[in-house]
């Protein structure tokens, strides 16, 4: 045997009439498979495009005014929907002092907003309230990504910029 | 009265006054028809292409999701914050 010369098992060779799809047996009797590329969509009720918005306003509402605001999309229980909102915040810890939390659960049609200790001083309950009838005027329509969008900015309009230490 | 080419009546107007049933049909219905069909297709098109939205009253079976700009505040521990507000609203 030369050097270099392939070495072919021939006890185990395969049949190619065996492989799946797209796969073949190449010269050095090695199979080479091609597998068809799946891009990942999102399976959720937003297309790429709300995701993107409902990205880009929550990124933006934190950078500019150094809140964590953060939006759940879920079921907040039947009876006391405030208890349950007021215990999503409560898994934040310590951070919930800068937090502003937006629940909304569109099978109850309630949504929920809780500011933190500090997040109260900069976005008073009469500003949030405000937001709130704007989301709620998007969401009557079915503009689930438009709510949040706009309810974001303006909280973040009323929080004004990061305050400076 | 004179006799067109193609063995039509023409009225003194030049108009053939011999229109058949199947004309009078693609005229005043089948065209009619088909504009409507091409609005129809231009409105419904999104609607039909693009994933069902979220109408209200309508119920929510999708998995809970909760959306940070900053992940690392997510899941800490620590004492929680009890000095709270915020507000509420229905739809």
């Amino acid at each position: 045997m030369g050097t270099g010369e392939l070495v072919h098992d021939r006890e185990s060779a395969v049949d190619p009439a065996d492989l799946p799809y797209g796969a073949a047996v190449t010269e050095s009797g090695r199979i080479s498979r091609a597998q068809e590329y799946v891009p990942d969509a999102p399976n959720g009720p937003f297309t790429t495009q709300q995701l993107s918005r409902i990205d880009e306003a929550l990124a933006l509402a934190t950078r500019d005014t150094g809140i964590d605001f953060s939006i759940y999309l879920g079921p907040l229980g039947t009876e006391d929907t405030r208890a349950a909102a007021e215990q999503l915040h409560d898994r934040l810890g310590e951070q919930g002092d800068d937090a502003v939390l937006i629940a909304v659960s569109p099978g109850e049609r309630v949504v929920e907003i809780v500011t933190g200790a500090n997040t109260t001083q900069r976005v008073p309950d009469r500003a949030v309230k405000l937001a709130v009838m704007s989301m709620v005027a998007s969401f009557k329509e079915g503009d689930l990504t438009g709510g949040f969008v706009g309810g974001l900015r303006m909280m973040a309009d009323q929080a004004g910029s990061r305050p400076a230490h | 009265m004179a006799e067109a080419p193609g063995g039509r009546t023409r009225g003194l107007v030049g108009y053939p006054a011999l229109v058949s049933i199947l004309e009078t049909t693609l005229v005043f219905a089948v065209i009619p028809l088909a504009i409507c069909g091409v609005f129809a297709l231009v409105t419904l098109r999104t609607k039909f292409a693009g994933r069902p939205r979220y109408r209200p009253g309508q119920e929510w079976d999708h998995p809970a999701t909760w959306w940070s700009a900053n992940p690392v505040s997510a899941g800490t521990s620590g004492k929680p914050s009890t000095d709270r507000g915020g507000a509420r609203g229905n739809w």
